[in-house]
Order: structure tokens, then C-alpha cells, then sequence
């Protein structure tokens, strides 16, 4: 009773493979962005630093140069104008503390210095100190106006003009420098704010492509659990139905039992009745209730069956009048049951009867539910010439369904019904059924308008034993001669006599190829038909024939043989029929039948 | 009358059992032996009253029918045996006709129906219901009951499907005959084989037959 197990919840896999390296991946990029960051940041302060203290010291330099000139000229026009020799030293002391600067800076020189320009400086702060000592000579030796003329003279200002220039200069190309230094700074930051602007942005998109697989993971895995608790509910179901199966199974079996009784009883008893004796006709009638509750275990049966699924030829048409009989029994009475199978006498698939039986048991059930006041239950079969489909349909005048309900109606354990009065599995055991039988299901059904359940199941073609079942057919399958049979297996031989003898002729059976020969020569009486397994013991069969046949015997003959060897094939000939195992009895009792019918010849046998 | 019929009964019925004895018991030409419970004590009871035909119940406790069935077989192989089932099974046929039954039948079956079984099996016949009858594969060594429906087709032999194939196809059989260098009288003869075997006698049959087992094209 186990219900079909949909098998595409189980491919609710987990997308991707490895979660932890993506993890991994984006955190390192984190991390790799944040170190960018600081490198960057210190990066940034040391080249600010940088910059300040080299601006710092020109700057200072600078105003060193520039003032120290200014004192000495400054103290030199004071000395030669008032031959104070306070003025001299101080003089000397400032021209020698300019010069020591100047000489340490070109001798070591910081980034951006012009050591030419500095080199410039020095060279007019000492062209300028030698004029003034020629004014200081000339101040001490009493000409104090020449002394102050040199000051002011041609010389002097062409050095003083020399020594502006060059500290201009050194300070023009110093803050040259220091502005190229700002700008390739800026130039460098802009170029690591790209690559950190790049690497943000992957870092983001690895995240945001993080995030989606963890919710496509979480997903999954929440698929995966629902699926796993709806194959745990589904396993409770089938193992509950399946109890009730066997439990049915056993109560159908003992049951039974019991029916053989009474029916074996009753005929006893009216055995010995006389035929007038009117407890005779009570005794029938207990024979027909018999027959009745023998009907009602055979459904027991049904729904508790067990094992795999037969297939074999049903015939739809019986199926479902043999179904709708029993339907009448536990349909109420405000339900009518109206049966529509077409003209066809016949309409087979290929199947299972029990399967199909409860596919029509439990689509009556729902409509039978669906009419609670009662209505009009139809079971049709159509079966379009051609089509190699059959439909059948099972439509009631019920409540029908809401597009919802219609919707989710094949679900397993989907029920309107109250707990306790629905499994839910009605309708998917249905479905799972016409699935296996390459079949297809359609539901039609409004509010108020009723249902209607169409099944489309492949035809297949009329087996040959319901062929010979028949009654136009059952004619020729009556055969009428004697057939010598020679098989070596003892109980296929008691099967084949049998069956042989069940469809009119005489057989005569024999085990051997001596045997056969003896026959032969024994009997003056003639055979319609020979019947020859080629693998008799010793493997005379075909020999055995040739040397019937060369006494005479040219009636029909039927040679069965597992293995048809070529040499066999062409010993015997095209006079033979050759059957190759696995043959089935319903085809050789046909043949036979066939074979010894009217207009065909008699052989005599030696 | 040669002989009366010595039959073992068993089932785990015993109304059954009673029933059935009874029954069998007004025939003048069987005697009932004995009776068992089950099919272990068949097989005790077997050894004690060797009978000619067992008629044996397959639903029942204990060991199964049909072990019972083959250790009493390989005690006395000329023991017959009948199975009675409620139901009809395909696998219980098929396990009854693997040890050789002389029978299988449902418990539907009129009392007539057993009794004729039973009489059957002791002159070494065979009782299955003619739907199952025509069920049973002839194999190598054996039978068995054929588990689906099959086509006709593999009742012909190679020789036969290929001029099946070439008649399909609206050769004419002088030049199928020439085709194969063989006489058009032995392709005539093929002809009746292969149209009996299939049992279809005209021509646009045989070809549709043909084209659904993909013998030929359309």
C-alpha cells in the first residue's frame, strides 16, 4: 500500500560545492582592502611630515640668508661710519656664522636645494665682504666718505644684486621642488585610491555573491528538511495503510476459508436432499450470499495486496463492469451509478488489474463524497479509433472544486475532508498509478458544477488467449485428430498432453526416440499432427523425424528446440514448423488447432 | 477401477479440511488417507500414509507449501500434487509449476473441479484454469507462466522474420526466392508457417504487423 514517493523532492540539492572557501575568499579581500587602508593612512602622514620639515628648513634657511645679508651690510655701513670697532667684530661674527650655513648646506645639501644657487650665494656674500674691507680700510685710515662711497658704489650694488638673485633663485626652485613633491604625492594617492576603489568593489561584490549563496544554501537546505518530513509523514501513511492492508489481506484470507466451508457444506446437504425438497431452493440462496461475501473478500484482497505490480493484458471493459457492481454495494442510494463503456466489446491495456480496480475505487470515493445530497456518478470509456490512447472518466454532479483546491488536489495528503475521514492520499495514489501505466491525468471541475476525471491509459493489442476466449473464436480453437507427441521432460509433457487433449485430440505421448520409432511401427493408425521436441534425450529428435518422414509420413509437424542451429534448419526443411522456446501453450494449442484443420492432409504414419 | 485414489489433505482450515474430505469421500474411486494442519505435518503425514495425490493449501503457518511440497517430492518423486489457494496467484502458480504441480486451483473452484484435479494428477495429468493455461512458457528444461503479454513475433524463426520483412515491404515471393537462392516453393512454404504462426492470413495485416515490430518501414 505504499504510496509513490515523488522522487524530483530528493533532487533538492545544495547549489555549490565548497561554502568555506568562498568565506575564506571574501574575508581575506576584506581584510587585504583594511590593510590597503592603513598602509595608505601612515603612508600619507609620513610624506605630510616629510614635506613640512623640508618646508621648514628652506624656509628657514632662507630667512637666514636674507637676514644675516641685511645685518652685515647693516653693520658695515654703521662700522665705516662710526669706526666703532663694536661694529666690526659683530660683523665678522655674522659673515662668518652666514658663510658656515651656507658652505653646510652645499656641502650637504637636503632634497630640492640648488647647490649652484646656494654656491651663488656664497661667492657674492664673499665678493661683497671684500669690498667692505677695502671700506673699513679706508674708514680707519680717516677718508670715511670713501669708505661709505665704496658701500654705495657700482661693485657693491653688482654683488648685492648677485647675492639677491641667487638666494631668489635657491628659493624659487626650493618650493619648485616641494610643489613637484606635493603633486607626485597626489598623483601616487590617486592611483592607490583606484586600486583601494577596486578592491572595495570586489569586496563588495564577493559579498553580495556570498550573501545570495548562503540564502540559495539556506533555501536548499530548508527544501531538503521539508522533503525529508514529508517522506517521514508519507512512510508513516504507507506503513499505517500498509497495516491495514495486510490486516485486510488476513481477515479476507481467513474469511474465505470459511466461505469454502459453508459453500462446501451446502452442497453436501443438498446433495442429499431430494430435487423437490423445498429446503433446496434455501440452500441455493446461501450458496448466492456466499458468492456475494465471496466478492466482498476479494475486494478485502485487492486493497490489501502485496508485492510488486503485475502487468498483464486487462481488459477494460470487464474491468470496469466487474468494478461498477461492486461500486453499487457501497454507493448510497441517493447515488446513481450510470455506466458508459461505448460499443467496443473489448478495450485492453496493459497493467495491473488490482492497481487499476483501486485507481476506480478511489476516484469513486471523492465523488461520492462530493455528493452529500446525493447526485449522478458516470464511469466512461472511450476509445477513439486510432488514437492507441483509451479515456476514461469518472464525473459526478458534486460540489466541485475551487481553483485553489483543484490546484493543489493532487498532492499528497491534501484533503478537504475532516481529519480522521481522508488520508489525502486518494488522489496521488491515483496518480501514481495512471503514472506507472504510462498513463495521464486531467481534473476539470468548477464550484458547484461537479468533477470530472479523465484518465488517458495506452491501448495495447488483444492478447491471443482473449482472442481464443472469444465465442466467435472458440470454434477454431476445438481440435479434433490424433497428435504423437514426443517431448522428454516429463511434466512439460503431462502440461502439453493436456492442454492438447483439453483443446479436442487424441494424444498419444511418448518420452524417447526408440519409443517414437516403436510407436510408429506399432500402430497401423494414422497421425494429424506430430509434435517433436528437438532436444529429446540424446538429441535424435530431428533424426527421428527425417526417418519418419522417409517412411512416408507427410503430414504437418510441429518441432520445438531451444537453440536452432543452421544445420538443424536446413535438415529439416521447410515442411516443418519450427517453434523456438520459450513458446507459450495458448500459441502451440493454436497452431496445432491450425494446423489439422480442414484441408489438410493426413499423413500415414509407416 | 483400478485402484482407489489415496489423497493427504491440508490446510489449516479445519472446516476446510472437513469439507473437502467429506466431499471427496462420497467419490467411490478416492479414499482420503489423512488430513494435515499445516505443512510441516504434511510432510510427516506424507511419510506415514504415502498417498497418491496431495491436495494442499498454500496460505498457511509454519514452513511454506511449497518447501514442504519439494522435501515430500524428494522423498517420493510419484507423489502428486495439487495446490488450492484462495486466490489466484501469479507467483504461487509460478513457484506450483516450478516442483511440478499436477494442478493449481482457487478455492472457487466447484467441489467437480477438485475432484476431476484430483483424478487428473493420480493419471499424471495436469489441472491449471485455462486462463493460466495458455499462460505457460515451454522453456529450456522446464516451464514457467509468461510474466507479460509478448508479441507473435518471436514464434518465428530467423529465416521466417526476414521473408516476413521482404513480403511486408510488397516484394513478390518469386523474387524473395531468388533473393535468398532458394525455390519460390520452400518461400511458399515459409509463407504458411510464418502466417499461421502469427495467425494472420491476408497481406496488409501481415504488413502493418511488420511495421509496428519495426520489421520494415512504412
Amino acid at each position: 500500500m505504499a504510496g509513490p514517493v515523488n522522487d524530483s523532492r530528493r533532487d533538492a540539492r545544495i547549489p555549490g560545492s565548497r561554502p568555506r572557501i568562498w568565506i575564506l575568499i571574501a574575508s581575506g579581500m576584506t581584510l587585504v582592502l583594511f590593510g590597503l587602508l592603513a598602509y595608505h593612512v601612515d603612508e600619507t602622514l609620513h610624506v605630510g611630515k616629510e614635506l613640512t620639515a623640508a618646508y621648514l628648513g628652506g624656509e628657514a634657511l632662507k630667512d637666514l640668508i636674507m637676514e644675516r645679508q641685511q645685518e652685515l651690510s647693516l653693520t658695515a655701513l654703521l662700522l665705516v661710519a662710526t669706526r666703532n670697532e663694536e661694529w666690526l667684530s659683530r660683523h665678522h661674527r655674522v659673515e662668518r656664522n652666514l658663510l658656515a650655513s651656507v658652505s653646510a648646506a652645499i656641502a650637504q645639501p637636503r632634497p630640492g636645494y640648488d647647490v649652484a644657487a646656494l654656491t651663488d650665494v656664497h661667492e657674492a656674500v664673499q665678493g661683497l665682504s671684500r669690498v667692505e674691507t677695502d671700506a673699513f680700510q679706508l674708514a680707519a685710515q680717516g677718508n670715511v666718505s670713501a669708505g661709505l662711497e665704496l658701500l654705495s658704489g657700482g661693485a657693491y650694488q653688482i654683488w648685492s644684486e648677485r647675492f639677491t638673485t641667487s638666494a631668489e633663485t635657491f628659493i624659487d626652485s626650493f618650493l619648485g621642488y616641494l610643489r613637484a613633491e606635493m603633486e607626485g604625492h597626489r598623483v601616487h594617492e590617486f592611483r592607490s585610491l583606484g586600486v583601494a576603489v577596486a578592491i572595495v568593489a570586489i569586496c563588495v561584490g564577493m559579498w553580495l555573491y556570498l550573501a545570495r549563496r548562503i540564502r540559495q544554501w539556506a533555501d536548499a537546505f530548508s527544501r531538503e528538511a521539508d522533503a525529508r518530513t514529508q517522506l517521514e509523514v508519507e512512510l508513516a501513511q504507507a506503513q499505517k495503510m500498509e497495516a491495514v492492508g495486510r490486516l485486510a489481506s488476513g481477515i479476507a484470507h481467513d474469511f474465505s476459508n470459511l466461505l469454502t466451508a459453508i459453500r462446501g457444506y451446502t452442497t453436501l446437504a443438498r446433495e442429499q436432499l431430494a430435487p423437490e425438497h423445498p429446503a433446496r431452493m434455501a440452500l441455493s440462496r446461501v450458496e448466492d450470499a456466499a458468492d456475494q461475501a465471496d466478492d466482498v473478500t476479494r475486494g478485502l484482497l485487492t486493497f490489501g495486496r502485496k508485492g510488486a505490480a503485475e502487468r498483464k493484458p486487462v481488459d477494460l471493459v470487464r474491468l470496469l463492469k466487474d468494478g461498477a457492481a461492486g461500486l453499487r454495494r457501497f454507493l448510497p442510494g441517493t447515488v446513481r451509478l450510470r455506466l458508459e463503456t461505448g460499443p467496443d466489446p473489448s478495450v485492453w491495456v496493459f497493467g495491473d488489474p488490482g492497481q487499476l480496480q483501486q485507481v476506480l475505487l478511489n476516484l469513486a470515493v471523492n465523488a461520492r463524497d462530493a455528493m452529500p445530497d446525493g447526485g449522478e456518478l458516470t464511469v466512461s470509456l472511450e476509445a477513439p479509433e486510432g488514437a492507441g490512447v483509451v479515456v476514461v472518466r469518472v464525473s459526478d454532479t458534486g460540489l466541485g472544486m475551487e481553483a485553489e483546491v483543484l490546484r493543489r488536489a493532487q498532492e499528497p495528503f491534501f484533503t478537504t475532508k475532516d481529519p480522521g475521514d481522508g488520508t489525502g492520499l486518494g488522489l496521488s495514489l491515483v496518480h501514481g498509478i495512471v503514472a506507472s501505466h504510462s498513463g495521464s491525468i486531467h481534473i476539470d471541475s468548477r464550484p458547484g458544477s461537479g468533477t470530472s476525471v479523465s484518465l488517458r491509459l495506452p491501448v495495447t493489442e488483444t492478447p491471443p488467449e482473449a482472442e481464443e476466449e472469444a465465442p466467435a473464436k472458440e470454434a477454431q480453437t476445438r481440435g479434433s485428430g490424433t497428435i504423437f507427441l514426443a517431448e522428454g521432460h516429463a511434466y512439460v509433457r503431462d502440461i502439453l498432453a493436456t492442454a492438447l487433449e483439453d483443446t479436442g485430440f487424441s494424444v498419444t505421448p511418448v518420452r524417447t526416440c526408440p519409443e517414437f520409432r516403436a510407436l510408429q511401427q506399432q500402430r497401423e493408425s494414422a497421425a494429424d499432427l506430430i509434435v517433436l521436441d528437438a532436444d529429446l534425450p540424446g538429441g535424435c529428435g530431428v533424426t527421428c523425424l527425417e526417418a519418419i518422414r522417409q517412411r512416408g509420413y507427410s503430414g504437418p509437424a510441429i518441432v520445438l528446440t531451444y537453440d536452432l542451429t543452421p544445420e538443424m534448419e536446413r535438415r529439416l526443411g521447410a515442411d516443418v514448423m519450427v517453434l523456438r522456446k520459450p513458446v507459450r501453450i495458448g500459441d502451440l494449442r493454436r497452431l496445432a488447432v491450425a494446423l489439422t484443420g480442414p484441408g489438410r492432409r493426413k499423413g500415414p504414419v509407416a | 477401477m483400478i485402484g482407489h485414489i489415496k489423497v493427504l489433505i491440508v490446510d489449516d482450515h479445519a472446516l476446510v479440511r472437513d469439507v473437502l474430505a467429506g466431499r471427496l469421500a462420497t467419490e467411490t474411486d478416492i479414499d482420503i488417507v489423512g488430513t494435515a494442519p499445516d505443512a510441516g505435518a504434511a510432510v510427516t503425514r506424507a511419510a506415514e500414509c504415502s498417498p497418491d495425490v496431495i491436495l494442499m493449501d498454500i496460505d498457511m503457518p509454519g514452513i511454506s507449501a511449497f518447501e514442504a511440497a519439494r522435501t515430500i517430492r524428494d522423498r517420493n518423486p510419484n507423489v502428486k500434487l495439487v495446490f488450492l489457494s484462495a486466490y489466484v496467484n501469479d507467483q504461487y502458480i509460478d513457484q506450483a509449476l516450478e516442483i511440478e504441480a499436477q494442478g493449481y486451483l482457487s478455492k472457487q473452484e466447484p467441489a467437480e473441479v477438485v475432484i476431476d484435479a484430483v483424478r487428473r494428477a493420480f493419471r499424471g495429468s495436469t489441472r491449471f484454469s485455462k486462463s493460466v493455461r495458455d499462460r505457460i512458457v515451454l522453456e529450456a528444461g522446464g516451464v514457467r507462466l509468461a510474466s507479460g503479454g509478448s508479441s507473435r513475433l518471436h514464434l518465428l524463426t530467423p529465416r521466417e522474420r526476414e521473408i516476413l520483412g521482404y513480403l511486408a515491404s510488397g516484394m513478390p515471393k518469386k523474387e524473395i526466392a531468388r533473393l535468398l537462392d532458394i525455390s519460390p516453393k520452400t518461400v511458399e512454404k515459409h509463407c504458411d508457417h510464418l502466417m499461421e504462426k502469427l495467425d494472420i492470413h491476408d497481406r496488409v495485416r501481415l504488413a502493418r504487423f511488420a511495421i509496428r515490430e519495426g520489421l520494415t518501414q512504412p
